[in-house]
């Protein structure tokens, strides 16, 4: 289930540094040259959705795609992984002006994210672990005729724990993993336009994340690799901060309630050694 | 919403802004005039155009992040306006005493309440000449924020149809009393008068003007005041039918202006040739605004499109614009 709490609660950083010291831990263990390395192709359907007061402002739709790569390490029992990825895209923006007349235009999005995540095997088929996420996402919405658009920079770090299910299928291995976890650190950058950059608080963050992979050997070492992941981001509503012009205070912004969902589909070649 | 709707409501926009202002009447204290240079060029041409044009040409923003500052008191008062034919017909409902004051108490969406009183002179559920809305909120929490206080609305006239409809005309004032908008870092106040005219001749063929003896619009940012103050303000807005591009809108203002960003000293402004936009571009793209100093120091503001405009600066007043500028237009909203 996921963790909702706050990340500025004391219980929860003790957890928090719990999760994302495990990796770390065992990713130092592990140092040395990596067991496995993978490359993947990368398409993600994605929708952005805010609102405030249950009253829906946004919603984007699209598709993006990318590449991922990443590596992977065994060793003391310890199994850890370590993905960077990257995916470019446009999502239909369907939205409303400041003056709150409705819009339609597009966000060009980059996303980036960092995955180090370390599982411990307590039996032949399950895996209990922990992962830190460390995420930037770029978006900037096209001006409209009747209002302006504007670039904006997110940035949020995730602790989660997962748990991990394998089993023989055909010629290949499934794996069946799930993780939840809360928002370490967040901001947003936003430039609005003829304004000073501000830089925004977000609110709390949880993620979950649910995946289904399929792997086998294509001709040793080489293997082939399909997962499907739907993965949920909620941000609760941030607090206002004081935009300027020219460092004068001229207005306040706030990044409304944001829920973000990802399906992305991950083709991926690896090499074993 | 039409052409001609919106056409009300922009003008209903601007009176709100002129209207945001002191409150009693044009009564001024004598202030310093503000000396126009290159120093502090940019920001009297922001807060001259902000103020005297923000109303009628609002920039908006699309949302991504919330944003919040004073024009929200008069989007909403826009808003309110609109809704006008509504609350006359409701509140004429089961009431028999022409011309008598019919007093509501409306729930607001997130808490609080909104009390109307509602005069319908003639009694006949249509807005009409010398009919009457005044809308008072009590921590009344909507989407734009928690509203007080109170906003009032006078038909002074109304012919040749009905209101928002392609050909009428309409004399309106509209007052502010202790009327603010509030969210958890920012508070916008407005108090004032204004008087609007409108005259709509069908689809794109319309005009308005709007005048006010003072107001004043200030917005608390966390705890950072901003507060700005018109007087002797006037302004017009026409809308021509246009071959070329659907239509075009013509805007005119002019009036004297004092700001905290200009330390509360005075500065005027007047367009001296109309501001002209086409019909489907954010800004002006012709058009000149002068804006006036201490010591006859001037700047002149000169669309030289949709995008961007053209800064010149007369420091010394003798008449000759010795430095000039290119800024674009979503730097001065």
């Amino acid at each position: 289930m996921p963790c909702r709490a706050r990340f500025h609660t004391r219980g929860n950083i003790v957890l928090m540094v719990w999760v994302a010291a495990s990796p770390l831990a065992a990713a130092a263990d592990c140092v040395g040259l990596p067991s496995s390395l993978h490359a993947a192709a990368i398409t993600n359907s994605t929708t952005w959705s805010e609102s405030d007061a249950s009253h829906e402002l946004v919603r984007e739709s699209g598709t993006l795609s990318g590449s991922e790569l990443s590596a992977g390490w065994r060793c003391n029992g310890w199994t850890v992984n370590a993905e960077l990825a990257q995916v470019n895209g446009s999502r239909l923006y369907e939205g409303q002006s400041s003056a709150g007349l409705s819009a339609i235009s597009h966000s060009a999005v980059r996303q980036r994210g960092l995955n180090l995540d370390a599982g411990l095997a307590i039996s032949e088929a399950w895996r209990l672990g922990g992962r830190f996420s460390r995420n930037a996402l770029w978006r900037d919405i096209a001006s409209t005729q009747i209002a302006s658009g504007y670039p904006e920079h997110f940035e949020w770090s995730i602790v989660s724990l997962g748990a991990e299910w394998r089993s023989a299928l055909g010629p290949g291995e499934l794996t069946l993993a799930a993780w939840a976890g809360g928002g370490v650190q967040s901001r947003l950058t936003l430039s609005l336009p003829g304004r000073d950059p501000a830089r925004l608080s977000l609110g709390s963050l949880r993620q979950i994340e649910v995946v289904a992979r399929w792997a086998a050997e294509l001709a040793p070492p080489w293997t082939l690799a399909a997962d499907v992941r739907y993965r949920r981001i909620d941000i609760d509503r941030g607090e206002d901060a004081v935009i300027s012009r020219s460092r004068q205070p001229v207005g306040v912004a706030h990044q409304p309630e944001t829920r973000m969902t990802e399906q992305p589909l991950t083709i991926r070649i690896g090499y074993v050694f | 919403m039409n052409y001609s709707s919106s056409f009300v409501l922009s003008v209903a926009g601007l009176m709100v802004a002129c209207s945001g202002g002191g409150g009693d009447g044009g009564s001024v204290s004598p202030m310093a005039t503000l000396g126009i240079d290159s120093s502090n060029q940019g920001v009297v041409a922001q807060e001259a155009v902000s103020t005297a044009f923000l109303p009628l040409f609002g920039a908006q923003t699309l949302t991504g992040a919330k944003t919040a500052d004073e024009s929200v008191l008069f989007a909403y008062a826009r808003a309110q306006m609109g809704k006008l034919p509504a609350y006359i017909a409701s509140a004429s409902e089961n009431v028999v005493l022409t011309g008598a004051v019919i007093s509501r108490t409306l729930p607001c969406s997130s808490g609080g309440t909104l009390a109307l009183q509602v005069t319908d002179i003639d009694n006949n559920g249509d807005l009409s000449t010398g009919d009457s809305v005044t809308l008072s909120g009590n921590n009344c929490i909507e989407p734009e924020g928690t509203i007080n206080g109170n906003l009032g609305f006078v038909v002074d006239s109304l012919t040749g149809g009905s209101f928002g409809s392609s050909s009428y005309s309409a004399r309106m004032t509209m007052a502010f009393a202790g009327f603010s908008i509030a969210s958890s870092q920012f508070t916008g106040d407005i108090a004032g008068g204004l008087t609007m005219s409108i005259s709509v001749n069908g689809v794109n063929t319309e005009s308005g003007t709007l005048s006010t003896p003072s107001l004043s619009v200030s917005g608390t940012y966390a705890g950072v005041k901003r507060s700005r103050n018109l007087t002797n303000y006037s302004a017009t807005i026409g809308r021509v039918p246009s071959s070329t591009y659907s239509y075009l809108t013509s805007y005119t203002a002019s009036g004297t202006l004092t700001s905290s960003a200009l330390a509360s000293q005075v500065i005027s402004f007047s367009t001296t040739t109309p501001l002209v936009s086409r019909s489907n571009d954010q800004y002006p793209s012709g058009g000149v605004l002068e804006i006036t100093g201490g010591g006859n120091s001037r700047l002149r503001m000169t669309a030289l499109s949709n995008t961007q405009v053209k800064q010149e600066l007369d420091a010394n007043g003798d008449g000759t614009y010795e430095s000039s500028s290119t800024v674009n237009w979503d730097t001065l909203f």
